[in-house]
């Protein structure tokens, strides 16, 4: 049995936003066990880190993770996924941005680190799926700017026959 | 540079920014000198500014419970108060058959002792001071005891585990408990005393 050009490009493509995917989810881990650390450790250093016990701090705490951790994570798989694949981007970016943030909310459940019935809906789901979504959409643009900015240009040059002069 | 690339970095600038701002407003709002002010609404106190610090507040049909834990860097200590609110306190006080400060005290050090049993069946209790104490200008139950090699760490070793634990019951009920393993129980005891004194309840 033969196997089409077309199917084949799809199962690679689908490969792809998988190896995304695990990027994304790869990057997600690697910072999540490093910046808290890193923070609470600076606080520490400097004789501040009671500073985490107030509304703010944990805010703040939010935002650096969402500008360290979910977002660049998310790039890392989009630029993956975009330099890979250069058709439907539009819909196929959102894909290694669930796949890592699955993965990470699997992981932390199967760890232990997860509680189902006390998540805090906004710093461990909303926050995490924004900005690997948003991460993800930049990573992915970023490898095809280039590309869609020749694509408009080709559809405007227009070749007049009468100009060439032999 | 391409455009979603300038985004993406100026997103990084902009929440790193925003993120300083906050725990700037932090610093500012709540330094005391070498201490911290934690305001809540069940109580203020002054902590000291490189103690780890933990505040939670769990309301539902049944009540409000509400602690606050507090620990000493580098040192096996912490100090945990909690509050428990009119309806919480009758449900406490039902659920666990318990009528008095006393019996309270006597019901969760047993709660104590078994689940450090779990850790290590060898462990044993022996009690150092039984009797009343002032807490937040009322009178309190307290017992201090050890339980000795009640304490595993990570390397399986086992400590001396000191604790004083304490309630105080009106319509709501108070409890502090503060321990650590032996020395460095010993060690941060008074900065424990001084930091309760400095508590102001806010419920009563």
């Amino acid at each position: 049995m033969r196997m089409g050009l077309g199917s084949l490009r799809r199962y690679g493509d689908l490969l792809h936003i998988a190896f995304g995917g695990g990027i994304c989810f790869a990057a997600m881990y690697f910072l999540i066990s490093l910046v808290p650390a890193g923070i609470r450790m600076l606080l520490f250093y400097i004789g501040y880190a009671g500073l985490l016990a107030f509304t703010e701090a944990t805010n703040a705490m939010v935002l650096l993770m969402l500008g360290t951790v979910y977002l660049p994570s998310g790039f890392l798989g989009g630029l993956y996924t975009g330099y890979k694949i250069n058709e439907n981007i539009k819909i196929i970016l959102l894909f290694p941005a669930m796949i890592g943030f699955t993965g990470l909310i699997a992981l932390r459940f199967f760890t232990g680190y997860l509680n189902l019935s006390i998540i805090n809906f906004q710093n461990e789901i909303f926050i995490p799926i924004l900005g690997n979504v948003v991460g993800a959409y930049l990573g992915g643009y970023t490898m095809n700017w280039e590309m869609e900015e020749t694509v408009k240009l080709s559809e405007t040059i227009e070749l007049d026959s009468s100009q060439i002069r032999s | 540079m391409r455009l979603p690339l300038a985004l993406f970095i100026v997103a990084i600038l902009v929440l790193a920014g925003a993120s300083y701002v906050s725990f700037y407003s932090a610093f500012a709002a709540h330094v005391r000198g070498d201490y911290l002010r934690l305001e809540t609404k069940y109580l203020d106190l002054d902590f000291p500014r490189n103690w780890f610090a933990v505040s939670w507040d769990q309301q539902n049909s049944s009540g409000a419970r509400y602690g606050v834990f507090l620990a000493p860097p580098n040192l096996r200590a912490a100090m945990i108060i909690t509050i428990y609110d009119e309806n919480a306190a009758k449900i406490y006080l039902r659920q666990n058959n318990i009528s008095d400060p006393s019996s309270a005290t006597v019901f969760e050090l047993k709660r104590l002792y078994n689940w450090t049993l779990e850790k290590n069946a060898n462990a044993t209790l022996y009690f150092i001071e039984n009797g009343t104490m002032p807490l937040f200008g009322y009178s309190a139950d307290f017992s201090t005891f050890v339980l000795r090699d009640g304490y595993v760490d990570d390397r399986g070793t086992r400590y001396n585990w000191t604790w004083t634990f304490m309630t105080s019951m009106n319509t709501d009920i108070f409890q502090v408990a503060y321990h650590g393993v032996e020395e460095d129980y010993n060690l941060t005891l008074s900065s424990f005393k001084s930091l309760l004194n400095s508590t102001r309840l806010k419920t009563r």
